[in-house]
């Protein structure tokens, strides 16, 4: 059966890529809150042109896969963190919140706790390690500028409200189940027939 | 279709490092303590896992390739909608081990323009035709199938990011491993012309799953570095067994045959025979069976399978023409012509 025309006569290229590099998007944290109550846990992370994009992706991304009630985003470079993947600044600007993220031991997820009051990242730091009391014994600590984080409104859509289960491997068991007994039954029949039904008569 | 970085996984064994920090990186492994992307490692490891994920990465996108040419063909609405989602599964699973590989220092423009001038590799059991939607049943089944049975042991992993992103992939995973198995399943209990079909495809695919899980170790692989530091948890031959053990008998209760084939070069079958050394060996409680053609495994790598060149120029086509899309996302508005 043939494919689309165009897709099928494809030309095999010899020459040059014809387009130039466009340069890389920009790499986004995303967490997500599983229930009401719940703490926001770091999910993991995307790569998207802007803030809006970067939401519209972890809906389709990490929404979908584990339904959660509110969703994050904001870029990784605004991360200012105790490991050097993610330096502080000591820039002041205006006194502004920060929310804080703890990970308690090495290759556990990040969760939010408190927001704190500082006017740079470095004085955020300080002041989350000073007032949250588990900090110093925390493996890594990051604190992120509120006015970046991207937010679901309360009550936005996150799930489609579609029949989804197509896309779920519970979607299929119960037809897989049936399907299998009925090709075992006619197995059986089929074994009754040749060897059974043939001896008798 | 889904691919795994198994086969990819080529480390250079000339560790020159201190051997101090050598052995620390090594208890840390041995401790079962999960690498980040900040710790001190080895560039071999480095270099190592960037092109066990960037392969896998690349496995994803051109693996979705031949299955999105089904979409349109799909034979219901509910087979549309899941081969759709599949499509979109495949992709995203790109993107996030994209994202892996990019934090062990490649960007990801310079991963997407090395796949499609091949200086860097993808799977090759994407090299095979799906000329019925046969193929994409007994690929959802077979080669996704495979590709749960390797995953769920990289999942066990030492390199943090790799590891939790093999576990999200894997949840999806089950669902097209499902789907598949639903599709066989319609397939084998269907009609005389269904159940030729499925088997027809069967041929086809049998051959590249065993193949799936890359060439023989070698003999001392679980000395070497790739299963030392435990990029991979277990050998090639202990993954194609345990595929076997699981596929073999499932195939022959569908009525389904497994023969050994010959093929010609667009991969179509030229003539089969009967697997005649299939069997169950009651001793070992392993199913032992005709080694595939690995002869053509190494000519498919060297760029010599039925569809290299069509992946390849697909993929390219796909870049070339979404040029202006990433253009307009990451320059915006700037990019737009003036109002009139």
């Amino acid at each position: 059966m043939p494919t689309s025309k165009i897709r099928q006569d494809l030309p095999i290229p010899t020459d040059d890529l014809s387009v130039p590099v466009t340069g890389d998007l920009t790499a986004y944290a995303i967490c997500t809150r599983r229930n009401a109550g719940e703490p926001m846990i770091l999910a993991g992370y995307l790569d998207a042109p802007d803030d809006q994009m970067a939401m519209i992706f972890a809906k389709e991304h990490y929404g979908q896969d584990q339904e959660c009630v509110e969703i994050w985003a904001f870029p990784s470079r605004v991360i200012a963190g105790t490991h050097a993947d993610h330096p502080t600044s000591n820039e002041a600007g205006e006194c502004r919140s920060f929310q804080t993220f703890l990970q308690k031991e090495r290759g556990e997820v990040h969760v939010a706790d408190t927001k704190v009051q500082a006017n740079c990242s470095e004085a955020a730091l300080e002041q989350a390690k000073q007032s949250i009391p588990d900090a110093a014994a925390c493996h890594n600590l990051w604190v992120v500028d509120w006015k970046k984080i991207t937010a679901t409104r309360e009550g936005e859509m996150i799930w489609r409200t579609t029949d989804q289960t197509y896309r779920l491997a519970r979607g299929y068991s119960k037809d897989v189940r049936r399907k299998w007994e009925a090709i075992r039954a006619a197995q059986e029949v089929d074994e009754y027939q040749s060897e059974d039904l043939q001896n008798t008569f | 279709m889904s691919g795994s970085g198994n086969v990819g996984v080529h480390v250079d064994h000339n560790i020159t490092e201190d051997p101090e920090k050598l052995a620390a990186f090594q208890q840390k492994i041995d401790d079962g303590v999960l690498i980040e992307v900040d710790d001190w490692m080895p560039e071999a490891y480095r270099t190592g896992m960037l092109k066990m994920a960037e392969h896998h990465a690349n496995s994803e996108i051109v693996g979705a390739l031949p299955e999105g040419e089904w979409i349109t063909r799909a034979p219901s609405l509910r087979r549309k909608l899941a081969l759709t989602a599949k499509v979109q599964d495949e992709v995203g699973h790109g993107q996030m081990l994209y994202r892996v590989s990019q934090d062990l220092g490649k960007t990801r423009d310079d991963m997407l323009r090395d796949l499609i001038t091949g200086k860097t590799k993808y799977h090759n059991v994407f090299n095979y035709p799906a000329p019925t939607w046969g193929d994409i049943a007994m690929i959802q089944w077979l080669i996704d199938g495979a590709a749960i049975l390797n995953q769920g042991t990289l999942a066990d992993g030492a390199f943090g990011p790799y590891v939790r992103t093999m576990k999200r992939i894997n949840m999806e995973e089950a669902f097209h491993f499902k789907s598949g198995e639903d599709m066989v399943l319609t397939l084998m209990g269907g009609t005389k012309k269904q159940r030729e079909m499925g088997q027809e495809a069967f041929d086809r695919w049998w051959g590249p799953s065993l193949m799936f899980f890359g060439p023989h170790d070698k003999p001392n692989a679980e000395q070497l570095p790739p299963m030392r530091w435990r990029m991979k948890t277990v050998t090639n031959d202990g993954l194609r067994q345990r595929f076997i053990n699981r596929f073999a008998p499932a195939a022959l209760a569908l009525g389904l045959k497994i023969h050994v084939v010959e093929k010609d070069e667009r991969g179509m079958v030229v003539s089969k025979k009967p697997d005649e050394k299939l069997r169950l060996n009651e001793e070992t409680g392993n199913w032992e069976f005709t080694e595939p053609d690995w002869e053509e495994f190494f000519r498919v790598i060297r760029g010599h399978g039925p569809c290299n060149k069509q992946r390849i120029a697909l993929r390219r086509f796909s870049y070339e023409q979404g040029h202006w899309v990433r253009n307009a996302i990451l320059q915006g508005s700037k990019n737009l012509p003036p109002a009139a």
